[in-house]
């Protein structure tokens, strides 16, 4: 195994790209094959409000599909939300992540451990739960055994796929299987806006309609890369004999501190109440539906029902709350305070140990809450403009435009690192700031 | 130090320059079409051989 790392590890870039892209094509044949004996139109019709959602692009479909990998990385990512809130309670958590790449490391096992069993419950869930109501024909001990084996071993598949792609080095492989599924949703989604806008209209019309949706989505992924991309340079300065070689340093902040994790949860906590209302029709009636149905993201922003807005309210809190959460977690200002004294450095105008040390903090949340800020208000615009034009949730409206953008510029800036580490050129990109990698889902 | 809220451009934030901005989006934007085109195919390709086989 650490051979097939290691070969792994040495391939040549473009080789590591080819290999990504057949592993993404084999992910979606198992999102597309179905399950012989489950009923997937009884499906559809349970999800219901839940299949346009963007938590639904994040699956790629497969949920609708009851595919082999009906349950996507689903649990992976429950496990994730789980074990990150397990921290403030469970301590040796906590050590682990702070415990350099072995404790990383072993913080990545547990998280894929709860996933499996998460994994399990799930696909016991749905196939004892919604088997009986017509999700599987036949319904019989055999059939819901097997339907269970098959959909968590599909989820377990896709954890190992993931970590399988982490091994590329060229970002995170259950990043990459997010772009997947939202990716592959992007030509059905322009054949939607076509049929919308286009198909049935005068020449005029057509060329600034056709023009006008280009724009929006040029002007959405050029705001998310500008974002993404954006960095708080905090100036170092060295001291004593080091100064002459090296008088002064930057530490990079990017303002998408915490990349793309807080939406990812945010998405999956919203999406919660709506995967209750399939097990539980009662909760679709009254005030529970109304709630229900104002955290989904499609029924945000429409003029029609201005209290259902009120959902996005939840999801900027939420996002809030998941930033505050990460970065207290992920950084640690008196140890980076601690190595730039050990290095001889200073931030300019502050002392060494504490001063530093709080100084770093703040500049860590306030560059981390204006990022989230940011990036909310992106996403909520896109949002706002697909539900008021009638477009409904897209592949790419939202939340999963950033995933999709964040990933593909992770991945071009491992692709340049490693290119320049092949010609030998320059060092490695992939080195973060903090010494560490910044941390996917 | 006090914490207070801080205006955005008091943050000195660095953005990429135009040219490098549009370069990345263009990548994104080519990397999100070709990448999607090409894992629809294989949904549509896959679905019609299992529908061949259903029917």
């Amino acid at each position: 195994m650490t051979e097939v790392k290691r070969k792994m590890k040495t391939m040549t870039v473009w080789k590591r790209v080819l290999w990504i892209l057949l592993v993404m094509l084999l992910i979606r044949i198992g999102t597309v094959v179905p399950i012989p004996f489950v009923n997937k139109e009884y499906m559809k019709s349970v999800l219901g409000s839940l299949g346009g959602s963007i938590w639904s692009a994040l699956l790629g479909g497969s949920m609708s599909q009851m595919s082999l990998f009906a349950l996507s990385i689903s649990p992976y990512i429950t496990a994730s939300i789980v074990i990150q809130m397990m921290t403030v309670v469970i301590p040796a958590l906590e050590e682990m992540q702070r415990d350099g790449k072995v404790g990383q490391d072993r913080y990545k096992k547990v998280i894929t451990i709860t996933g499996i069993v998460f994994s399990l419950f799930q696909a016991v869930l749905m196939a004892w739960g919604l088997g009986s109501r017509g999700l599987i024909d036949p319904y019989n001990i055999y059939t819901v055994i097997l339907a269970t084996i098959i959909w968590t071993l599909g989820a377990v598949i896709l954890i190992a796929v993931g970590e399988f792609l982490d091994n590329f080095q060229l970002g995170s492989g259950i990043s990459m299987i997010l772009f997947c599924n939202i990716v592959s949703s992007v030509p059905s989604d322009i054949a939607k806006l076509y049929e919308m806008f286009i198909q049935n209209n005068t020449v005029a019309y057509k060329v600034l309609y056709g023009a006008v949706i280009i724009l929006i989505f040029a002007a959405a992924i050029y705001l998310a890369t500008a974002l993404m991309t954006a960095v708080k340079n905090v100036p170092v300065k060295m001291s004593g004999k080091i100064a002459g070689s090296c008088p002064s340093q930057d530490i990079p902040i990017p303002l998408a501190t915490c990349g793309v994790m807080p939406y990812i949860f945010a998405v999956s906590v919203l999406a919660i109440p709506s995967i209750l209302t399939t097990f539980i029709p009662a909760l679709n009636d009254g005030v529970l539906g109304k709630i229900t149905a104002s955290l989904l993201s499609s029924n945000w922003f429409l003029i029609n029902h201005p209290v259902r807005s009120l959902g996005a309210v939840v999801f900027i809190v939420l996002t809030y709350f998941f930033t505050l959460f990460y970065i207290n977690f992920s950084f640690n200002p008196k140890e980076m305070a601690e190595n730039l004294r050990r290095q001889g450095a200073f931030i300019a105008g502050v002392r060494p140990g504490e001063p530093t040390e709080k100084r770093l903090s703040n500049i860590i949340h306030h560059v981390a809450l204006w990022g989230n800020g940011l990036m909310i208000a992106l996403v909520l615009v896109i949002t706002a403009i697909c539900n008021i034009s009638g477009v409904g949730t897209l592949s790419l409206s939202g939340t999963s435009l950033i995933i999709a953008v964040s990933v593909l510029n992770d991945f071009c800036t491992h692709v340049t690192g490693e290119m320049k580490t092949e010609s030998g050129s320059g060092r490695r990109a992939t080195r973060s700031v903090f010494g560490k990698e910044r941390k996917a889902v | 130090m006090k914490n207070r809220i801080v205006k955005f451009s008091d943050l000195g934030i660095t953005f990429k320059t135009k040219n490098e901005l549009i370069k990345l989006s263009l990548i994104v934007a080519a990397g999100i079409l070709g990448i999607g085109i090409m894992l629809y195919s294989m949904d549509t390709f896959v679905s019609a051989v299992v529908n061949l086989f259903i029917s």
